[in-house]
C-alpha cells in the first residue's frame, strides 16, 4: 500500500478525463480510488472536495464567457447548495464512516441519469408562461446553440420547488465530497425545465460555490493535505481540460461501455467497503 | 454608459484564480520531491495539514511565512486558500455588479450567499 503523489496525480488524471467526458465531476471517481490506496474515506473526502473548485472553475470559465451559464439561477439556487453543503459537510465529520460508503454507493447509482440522459439531448422550446416568482427573480436566459445552429430562449418555472431542491444536492455533495452534477442536472432539467446545455452549464457553475461551502468545514478539520490535496487538483484539472478537447472525437458508445464498467465496479468496491468496514 | 459584463469579469476571476493556485501547487509539488527525495505521501506528517479555525486568519498567517520561509508546505497551502478564495471573490464581485446595476434584488441574493460562506469560514 504506497501512497504516491505520482500514482494520486495520474489516477486523479484518469477520473477529471472520464468524469468530463460523460459530463460528470471527477469527484465520484476519485474518493473511491484514493480509499482504494489507503487514503481513509473522510480523508479522501475532505481533500478531493477544495480539488472540485478548480475542476468546475476551469471548465466554468469558458461557460461562463459563452453565456452558456444562467448566472442570475445560479447564485439563486447557490442560496439553497450553501446550506446543504455546509450541513452536509458536518454530517459527514460526525458519522461513522461506515454509513458514508453506503450513501456513496447509493449516489454513484445517481450518475446512470447523466448516462440516460446523453442518449436523448434534445432542446425543446419553452412558451410555457412563466409563475410570478421565478418572474419576480427575472430567471430566463437565451444562448447560441451551435449544433441547432440557433439561438434557444427559455424561461425558467417554479423557482420556489426547484430552490429547496437544491438544498438535497447541497446536502449530498457535502457529505460525500463531490459535485452531485447529475442531481443538480436533473432539478435543473424537470423541475425549472431548463434546456440542456443551460442546464449542464448553470450546474457546474453552481458546484465551485457548493465545493468551497463544503470546503469551508472541511479545512478546519485537520483532514486536509497539501500534497494529497495538490496532487489530485493537479491531475484532475488537466485531465477534464484534455477530457473536454477529446469529447467531439470519441464515439458515444465507447464511453458510455467505459463509464459504466468503472461506474458499476466502483459502487461495489464502496459496497464491500461498507461492509467489511468496523 | 457602458460597463464590463459581469459575465465576463466572472469568467477572469475564475480562470485567473485557478491557473495561479494550479501552478503553486505544481510549484510546491517540485518543491516536495526534492525536499523529500521521494514522492511518496506521508500521511502522518503533521508539517503537511492544514488547520484553520479562522480562514482569514490563516490566509494572512500563510502568506507572511510563504515570504520568510518559502519551502513546499507554505506554497501549496497558500495555492489552496486561493483556489478556496476563487468563488468567494466572484461571489464579492456579483455583489458589487449587481449594486452597480441596481438590482437590489440580487444584491440580496448574494449577500445572503457571501454572508453564510463569511461565517462558514471564520467560524470554522
Amino acid at each position: 500500500m504506497c501512497l504516491d503523489a505520482i500514482t494520486v496525480m495520474l489516477t486523479s488524471m484518469f477520473a477529471g478525463f472520464l468524469g468530463s467526458l460523460i459530463g460528470l465531476g471527477g469527484g465520484t471517481i476519485v474518493i473511491p480510488i484514493l480509499t482504494l490506496l489507503g487514503v481513509p474515506l473522510k480523508q479522501a473526502i475532505a481533500n478531493s472536495m477544495i480539488t472540485l473548485i478548480a475542476t468546475s472553475s476551469g471548465s466554468a470559465s469558458a461557460y461562463v464567457r459563452e453565456r452558456l451559464t444562467n448566472v442570475k439561477a445560479a447564485m439563486y439556487l447557490e442560496i439553497f447548495t450553501v446550506i446543504g453543503a455546509i450541513v452536509g459537510a458536518t454530517i459527514a465529520l460526525l458519522v461513522p464512516s461506515r454509513y458514508l460508503y453506503f450513501f456513496f454507493a447509493a449516489f454513484l447509482s445517481s450518475s446512470f441519469y447523466g448516462i440516460r440522459r446523453k442518449m436523448l439531448v434534445k432542446t425543446p422550446n419553452h412558451d410555457a408562461a412563466q409563475d410570478r416568482f421565478s418572474k419576480w427573480l427575472e430567471l430566463e436566459g437565451s444562448y447560441y446553440d451551435e449544433s441547432l445552429g440557433r439561438v434557444v430562449n427559455y424561461k425558467i418555472v417554479k423557482a420556489h420547488v426547484g430552490g429547496p431542491a437544491m438544498i438535497v444536492a447541497g446536502l449530498a455533495a457535502g457529505m460525500l465530497g463531490i459535485g452531485a452534477g447529475a442531481f443538480k442536472v436533473a432539478i435543473h432539467e424537470l423541475i425549472l425545465k431548463m434546456p440542456p446545455k443551460a442546464s449542464s452549464a448553470t450546474s457546474n457553475f453552481i458546484i465551485g460555490m457548493t465545493a468551497l461551502a463544503g470546503s469551508t468545514v472541511f479545512i478546519a478539520s485537520g483532514l486536509v493535505n497539501v500534497v494529497l490535496a495538490g496532487s489530485i487538483a493537479v491531475g484532475a484539472t488537466v485531465g477534464s481540460m484534455t477530457g473536454s478537447r477529446l469529447l467531439p472525437k470519441i464515439g458515444d458508445k465507447t464511453i458510455r461501455i467505459l463509464f459504466l464498467s468503472v461506474l458499476i465496479y466502483l459502487i461495489l468496491q464502496m459496497v464491500y467497503k461498507g461492509v467489511t468496514s468496523p | 454608459m457602458k460597463r464590463p459584463a459581469l459575465e465576463k469579469i466572472i469568467s477572469y476571476i475564475l480562470i485567473v484564480g485557478v491557473m495561479t493556485s494550479l501552478i503553486m501547487e505544481a510549484v510546491g509539488l517540485v518543491l516536495y520531491a526534492m525536499d523529500k527525495g521521494t514522492t511518496e505521501i506521508d500521511l502522518s506528517d503533521p508539517e503537511a495539514y492544514i488547520s484553520s479555525q479562522d480562514f482569514f486568519a490563516y490566509v494572512i498567517g500563510v502568506a507572511t511565512l510563504t515570504l520568510s520561509d518559502f519551502n513546499y508546505a507554505s506554497v501549496m497551502a497558500l495555492g489552496l486558500a486561493l483556489l478556496m478564495l476563487t468563488p468567494y471573490l466572484r461571489v464579492v464581485a456579483s455583489v458589487i455588479y449587481f449594486a452597480f446595476s441596481r438590482n437590489y434584488k440580487y444584491v440580496v441574493i448574494t449577500l445572503i450567499v457571501l454572508a453564510m460562506l463569511t461565517v462558514s469560514l471564520i467560524t470554522h
